[in-house]
C-alpha cells in the first residue's frame, strides 16, 4: 500500500482509531495484522518470504542468547547467511547471472543459465537489514532476545517503516511495543503535522519534478549538456523530497500512535562537506553501515591506508545495497572516493582558505563549502539516476563539453511547471533554512489559535491544489 | 482525542470553504467545460473553428474514433443521395468517452459553444463502473456537477449492477465529488491542460476529420483470441435474446437523460440518431436493450449482432477485442452508412 493512495486514506484512520480503542494487550496483534495487510497490498504471496526470515531470525536470536562460544557464533552465521541468501536470490541473482553471462560471452564460453523471472519484494533491503541488526545486537549482548514471536514479527513488519525505513535497531523500537501508549494530543498533532509536511515534499515537489526528470533521463542523448546539468540538480531535490517525504510520513504515522522512530534526514543539502552530508542523509542506513560494517572493519582507528580502504568498501557496499546495477556500485564507490579525498585534502584546504583569506569571512566560506558539496553529491546522483552505465557516461561527457552552456527550457519543460518547481524548491529551502535557526514548529505553536488554524488551512489548500495525486510509488521502494 | 477530532473537522470545513472560493474565483473562470479530458481538446477546438463545414456529428468512444471514417461515410451516403444537402460529417470519438461523459460533452457543445448540426449520431453505451485505478484521474469526474451527479447516481441505482457494486460505485463517486470540492490536484491538471493548449496537435485530426485508423497487429495471443471470442459469443447471445431483454425493466433515469438530450437537440433543429456498437459482455447488452426498445426504429442504427455483421468479428479485421483495424473500419463505416441511409429513405 502506498502512503499516497486512496486505500491508505482509509487504512490509516481506521488502524489508528482501533489502536487506541483496543485494550493494550491486543494492540500488538492489531498492528501486526495491519502491517500484514499493508504489505500484502503489493504482492501478497511475498509475505511468505517475510515469514520465513522472521522465523529464522527469531529462532536464531533465542539460540544465540542461550548458547556460548563457537555455537553462539554459528547461530549468528546461520541467521546472517539465511537473511543474505534471500537478498541474494531476489535482488542480486539476476545481476550476477547477467555479469557471468557477459564474461562467458567475452571469453567465448558456453553459458546457458537464463535470468530468474522474479520481482523484487518491496522494501526487501530495509527489513532484511532491520532483521540483521537484531541478531547482531543480540549476539553482542546489547539486547536480549525477543521471546514473543508476534512482537518480534512486528519489529520487522511495523507498517510505517516496513518498506522504506527508517531502519530501526531493537534497542530503539522493541520496548515501545510493550509500552502502553495512551492517546497524547501533542504526539498526535505533531505526528499529523509531520505527515502533512512529508506529503507536501512528496506530492507537491518530488512527483512534479519526476514528470520533468524522467523523460530527460530516459533519453539523455536528446538533450543538451546544460539541460542535463539543470535536470540533475532537480533530481537531487526530487530524491531528497521523495525519500525524506516518505520518512516524514512514516515517522509521523508512528508518532500519532505514540511511537518514536529515529530521524532519517537532517537538511542534508546544507552540509559543508560530503562526510557531513552522510551524517544527515538516510541516517538510519548510514549509521547501520557505520555500526555493522565500518567500525567492525576497524573504522578510522587503523593505519591510514586501511582507513581509506574501510571508507571505500563501506560506501561500495552501500551502493550495492541500493541496487543490483553497476550504476549504484559506482555511485557508492564515488562517494567513498569523495570521503577519502576529503581526508587527504583536509590540511591543504585549510591552507588554501587561509591563503586567500576566506577564513576571515566564515559565512562566505560556509556557503562555498555547501555549494561544492551540493555539486559533488549531485554529480554522483548521475550514476544513481541513470538507467545504464552508458547513459551515465553519455550524460557526463555532455556535461563536460561546451554543450554545458546550451540550455533550452522550452524543449523539456513548460513555463508553468518550471515556475512551480523552482518556486516550491525555494520555499522548501527557505522553510528548512529558517527551521535551522528557529524551531518553526514551536514558533507556530506559540501563535494564537486563529493564526495557527489559518496557517494550517493555507498549507492544506496548497497541498491539495498543487499536489500530484496519481499514486506514484516512492523511489526507495525499489530497494 | 475528542479535541483533536473537533479541530480536524474544523480544519476540513475551513479548507473546503477556501477551496470553494478558489474554485469560483479561479478554476471556474479559467477552465472551459472540457478541461478534464485533454483528449477532447483538439477535436473541440477544431469543430468550434470549422463547424460551418459540417452538418453531421458523430460523438462517442474509441469505437468511433478508430472505426468510423467520415470521409468514407460521406462518400457512401452522398453517392446514393443526389439531393442538394450533402452529408459532411465529423468524428468526435474520444478514447474511453462513455456516458455520462460523452453526453455531457455533447450537451456542452450545443449549450456552451452554441454549435448546431443537422444530425447528431450518438454512440449508445453502457454506464461504465468507476474503477479504483482511475480514482485520481479527472477524466472520471470533471464532468460532475449538480445535474450530472444526480443523473449518474440515479442511473447507477437503476442499473443492472449487483447491489455491492452499486454501493461501491456510489461511494467512489462521492469520494470523487469530495475530491472535486477540495480541488485535489486540480492545479496540476490546469497546468497539463494549458501545456497541451500551447501545442494542439490538430494536423492529423484535421486531415481525417477526427478518425484515426488502427494498423492490424502482427499477431494475437491466445488470450486476445479468447477475448474476441467472448465478444462474439456475447453478441450472438444478445441477438438471440433481443426481444426478451427488451421487455426487462428499463433504467428509467438513463432513458430520461437520453430523452432530455433528444429534446435539447430538437430545439436546436438537430436530429439525434443513436448508434449501438458491439459491447464486451452480455450484461451490457441487457442494460441497453430495454432503453433501445423505447427508441423509435427511425432513430437508431444497430451494428452489434454477429449474424448481420460477421466481418466485424473476424480477427483478420480486428485490432483487439474492442476495436477493428483500418480494414475493419472501412467495413464498419459501410455498415453505419447503410444503416443511416436506410433510416433516411425509409423515414
Amino acid at each position: 500500500m502506498l502512503f499516497n493512495s486512496f486505500a491508505f486514506l482509509v487504512f490509516f484512520p481506521v488502524v489508528t482509531l482501533l489502536y487506541f480503542l483496543l485494550p493494550h494487550k491486543f494492540r500488538w496483534f492489531l498492528l501486526l495484522t495491519a502491517s500484514c495487510v499493508f504489505y500484502m497490498f503489493f504482492i501478497p504471496q511475498y509475505i511468505i518470504i517475510l515469514f520465513v526470515t522472521i522465523t529464522i531470525d527469531y529462532w536464531a536470536g533465542i539460540k544465540i542468547a542461550s548458547s556460548t562460544g563457537i555455537v553462539r557464533k554459528r547461530y549468528l552465521i546461520i541467521s546472517i547467511i539465511s537473511t543474505i541468501l534471500v537478498l541474494a536470490i531476489f535482488k542480486y541473482a539476476n545481476f550476477f547471472n547477467s555479469n557471468v553471462s557477459a564474461l562467458a560471452h567475452f571469453l567465448h564460453w558456453n553459458y546457458s543459465i537464463g535470468a530468474l523471472n522474479i520481482i523484487l519484494p518491496i522494501g526487501l533491503s530495509f527489513h532484511t537489514f532491520q532483521s540483521l541488526s537484531y541478531v547482531v545486537e543480540v549476539y553482542r549482548g546489547k539486547h536480549p532476545p525477543e521471546k514473543n514471536y508476534g512482537i518480534y514479527s512486528l519489529y520487522v513488519m511495523f507498517y510505517p517503516q516496513l518498506v522504506a525505513g527508517p531502519i530501526e535497531r531493537p534497542q530503539n523500537i522493541l520496548y515501545q511495543f510493550y509500552e502502553h501508549h495512551k492517546f497524547n494530543y501533542e504526539d498526535a498533532a505533531r505526528g499529523l503535522k509531520q505527515m502533512a509536511w512529508g506529503f507536501f515534499k512528496k506530492l507537491v515537489i518530488a512527483d512534479r519534478l519526476a514528470a520533468i526528470i524522467n523523460p530527460v533521463y530516459n533519453h539523455p542523448g536528446h538533450y543538451s549538456g546544460g539541460t542535463l546539468v539543470f535536470v540533475t540538480l532537480l533530481f537531487a531535490q526530487q530524491i531528497y523530497c521523495d525519500f525524506s517525504g516518505y520518512s516524514d510520513i512514516a515517522i509521523g504515522i508512528a508518532r500519532v500512535m505514540g511511537f518514536r522512530l529515529m530521524k532519517n534526514f537532517d537538511s542534508p543539502y546544507f552540509s559543508r562537506s560530503v562526510s557531513e552530508f552522510w551524517t544527515r542523509w538516510h541516517i538510519s542506513l548510514s549509521t547501520w553501515f557505520r555500526d555493522y560494517v565500518y567500525i567492525p572493519m576497524g573504522g578510522s582507528r587503523v593505519t591510514k591506508w586501511r582507513w581509506y580502504y574501510n571508507l571505500f568498501i563501506t560506501f561500495l557496499l552501500s551502493g550495492f545495497w541500493h541496487g543490483a546495477n553497476w550504476t549504484f556500485v559506482i555511485w557508492g564507490g564515488l562517494n567513498g572516493l569523495y570521503l577519502i579525498a576529503e581526508v587527504i585534502t583536509k590540511e591543504w584546504r585549510k591552507k588554501l582558505s587561509k591563503a586567500i583569506g576566506l577564513h576571515h569571512i566564515p559565512i562566505v566560506e560556509g556557503y562555498l563549502q555547501t555549494f561544492i558539496t551540493v555539486i559533488l553529491i549531485s554529480f554522483a546522483w548521475i550514476f544513481f539516476r541513470a538507467n545504464t552505465l552508458a547513459d551515465a557516461s553519455l550524460i557526463i561527457s555532455k556535461i563536460l563539453s561546451p554543450d554545458v552552456f546550451n540550455i533550452n527550457f522550452s524543449r523539456f519543460i513548460d513555463p508553468y511547471s518550471l515556475c512551480l518547481c523552482i518556486g516550491f524548491i525555494l520555499l522548501l529551502e527557505l522553510i528548512q533554512g529558517y527551521h535551522k535557526r528557529i524551531n518553526l514548529v514551536r514558533y507556530v505553536a506559540e501563535k494564537p489559535s486563529y493564526v495557527r488554524f489559518a496557517l494550517y488551512a493555507i498549507f492544506l489548500v496548497v497541498l491539495l491544489n498543487f499536489g500530484i495525486f496519481s499514486s506514484k510509488g516512492f523511489i526507495y521502494f525499489q530497494f | 482525542m475528542k479535541k483533536l477530532l473537533i479541530k480536524i473537522a474544523g480544519l476540513i470545513i475551513i479548507v473546503a470553504a477556501l477551496n470553494t472560493v478558489i474554485n469560483h474565483l479561479f478554476y471556474n473562470k479559467k477552465l472551459p467545460y472540457y478541461w478534464g479530458n485533454i483528449n477532447t481538446l483538439d477535436k473541440r477546438n477544431f469543430i468550434v473553428k470549422n463547424h460551418t463545414k459540417f452538418n453531421t456529428l458523430f460523438i462517442g468512444s474509441s469505437k468511433l474514433h478508430y472505426q468510423l471514417n467520415p470521409v468514407l461515410f460521406d462518400s457512401i451516403v452522398n453517392s446514393v443521395d443526389t439531393g442538394k444537402d450533402k452529408i459532411r460529417s465529423y468524428n468526435f470519438g474520444v478514447d474511453g468517452m462513455m456516458p455520462p461523459e460523452s453526453l455531457y460533452i455533447y450537451k456542452s457543445l450545443l449549450e456552451k459553444d452554441s454549435l448546431s448540426f443537422k444530425t447528431a449520431i450518438i454512440e449508445l453505451n453502457f454506464l461504465p463502473a468507476i474503477e479504483t485505478k482511475n480514482m485520481f484521474t479527472w477524466r472520471r469526474y470533471y464532468w460532475l456537477n449538480k445535474d450530472t451527479y444526480h443523473e449518474y447516481t440515479s442511473s447507477l441505482l437503476a442499473s443492472k449492477y449487483s447491489f455491492p457494486l452499486k454501493v461501491w460505485n456510489l461511494s467512489l463517486l462521492d469520494v470523487l465529488a469530495i475530491q472535486k470540492l477540495y480541488n485535489i490536484g486540480k492545479f496540476n491538471e490546469y497546468v497539463e491542460f494549458k501545456k497541451d493548449e500551447f501545442l494542439p496537435d490538430t494536423s492529423k485530426e484535421a486531415t481525417l476529420l477526427g478518425f484515426k485508423p488502427l494498423h492490424h497487429p502482427k499477431s494475437f495471443s491466445a488470450q486476445e483470441i479468447q477475448k474476441m471470442q467472448d465478444v462474439k459469443s456475447a453478441s450472438i447471445i444478445a441477438d438471440d435474446n433481443y426481444n426478451k431483454w427488451s421487455d426487462e425493466s428499463e433504467n428509467k433515469t438513463y432513458a430520461a437523460y437520453l430523452n432530455q438530450i433528444v429534446v435539447l437537440s430538437q430545439k436546436k433543429g438537430i436530429r439525434v440518431i443513436f448508434l449501438l456498437p458491439t459491447q464486451w459482455n452480455v450484461k451490457q447488452y441487457r442494460e441497453l436493450f430495454p432503453i433501445l426498445d423505447n427508441i423509435p426504429e427511425r432513430d437508431k442504427i444497430l451494428v452489434f449482432n454477429y449474424k448481420d455483421h460477421q466481418p466485424l468479428f473476424d480477427p483478420q479485421n480486428l485490432f483487439d477485442n474492442s476495436h477493428v483495424d483500418s480494414a475493419g473500419a472501412r467495413i464498419y463505416t459501410g455498415y453505419v452508412a447503410r444503416g443511416f441511409m436506410k433510416i433516411r429513405y425509409k423515414h
